[in-house]
């Protein structure tokens, strides 16, 4: 196991668990940061966003499968985009459609990077580390807010 | 007692008389009980079409061209534009009724009377296959609404089965590969000790972890993989068959050169001799079209003999039902129990085995043609060669059924 480069933690949003898992074993290897939280649904990421909102400065990576039950992957990007400390997570989007209207709506609804399912795993893993490098580079100081 | 009600949108009142004369002594029949007939005069077009869109039960719209606030066939255009959906006759002069009667027919009107002919119940015969055809007319319309809806239903089911399949596919193919990766950590664990275990144990151990386990992950897998090219086959299919046709003129000798340039490597390849008589512009969906003949020429070179020279033919015929396009090969051919399979999606012929391919370019190729409203068919000789025809329709259907 690679000892951890930065401490950017991954939040994965996927509510097939057999999905999860595979995206799990398959970065961990060339992931070099923090803790892959996983959560099944939108709503468990909206709560624990909430509740950890002073600590969020460029320290979470959110990764977000768009077909999901009750709070689907792209209601879940408008609501993150439309608040004022979520809204510079950055976003991976993926999902096993291919159409091109939604590729174009989840950009143009915010997302950073959009990868299509089955995901190819070293491309995502590749995709996680320039998400990573951008947010090293542009991390400010941890400014406590309140 | 049911009513059968007229609506007479005539000016002239000797004319107007004496079709309700005629009408009053053969009423419309419906056998065996006759019907209360109700007739409802107008004397100007406006009057006519007020009455015609209050009134919502009237079955019979006798028309004259000739009025005061309106002459000839826009009145009939008229109608049709403000959804009156009541069958039309048109009354017409001595003089006219050739050439206004015929057009009027054209424009929608069910049929025309002259009106020095209405005599002896040749009004209401009229009126009465006027009627008979209109709901012809009518029930052919649901019908076809009811199947364009059922394709609908079919064409979604199709699209979300193999969508929500690609999900668990996913896992089987993800988990078997771990499988495999799980087996290789496993055994090299085990490999460097595996003198601690007894002879017949040891032989156990090395059948399980370097034959039956990988050989069973190996079956699962390309069973995976088998099931995603389907399942992304048939999304494909759906997909295409759901977008929407564009019309424009086409240079058919253009497009076939073009499809010919694409496949120029493989036409080298088996030496083959390609001949394209001069073709006539079609109007049509340039990409869809462009794949059909991509597709029948490509299958045309694929299918070869192998032991003779290779010659294809491209050309067009008039027939009375439209142009016939023709690809002719004196490739394998397609033997008599292939037949069916042609057409039929993933089914492939026993003699294409050495030939890659997927099996689902010829459905999607005559939905095409479908869509078009155009056939398409084939002869073939087995070990002679195969012949493709089809024909592109006037009108296209642009949107999907």
């Amino acid at each position: 196991m690679n000892q951890p480069r930065h401490s950017i933690n991954l939040i994965l949003v996927e509510d097939d668990e057999g999905h999860a898992e595979l995206l799990k074993m398959n970065i961990k290897a060339g992931y070099q940061g923090g803790e892959i939280l996983h959560f099944p649904d939108g709503a468990g990421v909206m709560d624990f966003l909430s509740s950890h909102s002073t600590s969020l400065c460029g320290k979470y990576i959110i990764l977000l499968d768009i077909n999901m039950p009750g709070l689907d992957g792209m209601q879940l990007l408008k609501q993150l985009r439309s608040n004022a400390i979520f809204r510079q997570i950055p976003v991976l989007m993926f999902t096993t459609s291919e159409n091109e209207k939604e590729v174009a709506q989840c950009y143009s609804s915010g997302c950073n990077l959009y990868l299509a399912k089955p995901a190819d795993y070293q491309t995502m893993v590749k995709l996680i580390q320039s998400l990573t490098n951008l947010l090293v580079s542009t991390r400010l100081p941890d400014i406590s807010l309140g | 007692m049911d009513r059968f009600n007229v609506l007479l949108i005539e000016d002239d009142d000797v004319d107007a008389e004496s079709a309700e004369r005629e009408l009053t002594k053969f009423p419309y029949l419906r056998p065996p009980d006759r019907v209360t007939l109700d007739i409802l005069r107008a004397t100007t077009f406006e009057k006519g079409l007020s009455a015609a869109l209050t009134d919502k039960n009237i079955d019979i719209i006798l028309l004259d061209l000739n009025l005061p606030d309106g002459r000839g066939l826009e009145l009939i255009e008229r109608l049709n534009r403000a959804g009156i959906r009541a069958p039309i006759v048109v009354l017409t002069g001595q003089d006219d009724q050739e050439t206004m009667g015929l057009d009027s027919v054209r424009m929608g009107a069910q049929d025309y009377v002259c009106k020095s002919r209405i005599e002896g119940g040749n009004l209401s015969r009229c009126i009465r296959y006027a009627v008979e055809r209109h709901q012809l007319t009518k029930r052919l319309r649901d019908q076809a609404r009811r199947l364009s809806e059922t394709n609908e239903d079919l064409e979604s089911f199709v699209y979300i089965t193999s969508h929500d399949l690609r999900s668990p596919l996913l896992n089987l193919h993800g988990f078997s590969t771990e499988l495999a990766n799980s087996l290789d950590r496993i055994q090299s664990i085990i490999a460097p000790k595996i003198d601690v275990f007894p002879a017949d144990e040891k032989q156990s151990l090395a059948d399980e972890l370097n034959e039956r386990v990988p050989q069973s992950l190996q079956f699962i897998q390309r069973s995976a993989e088998k099931m995603d090219q389907l399942t992304t086959a048939v999304l494909q299919l759906s997909r295409l068959n759901r977008a929407a046709l564009e019309s424009e003129q086409i240079d058919t000798d253009q497009l076939v050169r073009q499809c010919l340039d694409g496949l120029e490597r493989q036409i080298r390849a088996a030496d083959a001799e390609v001949i394209v008589e001069p073709l006539p512009q079609i109007t049509a969906d340039r990409a869809t079209i462009t794949h059909v003949f991509a597709n029948i020429l490509d299958n045309a070179v694929k299918y070869l003999h192998t032991e003779r020279p290779g010659r294809i033919v491209v050309n067009a015929s008039t027939r009375p039902e439209g142009t016939v396009f023709c690809i002719r090969d004196n490739g394998r051919g397609i033997t008599e129990q292939d037949r069916h399979k042609v057409f039929e999606i993933f089914r492939r012929a026993a003699n294409a085995q050495t030939v890659a391919g997927d099996g689902m370019g010829m459905p999607f190729v005559r939905n095409i043609i479908k869509r078009h409203n155009g056939e398409i068919w084939f002869e073939s000789s087995p070990n002679e060669g195969t012949a493709f025809y089809f024909t592109i329709g006037e009108c296209i259907e642009h949107e999907p059924a």
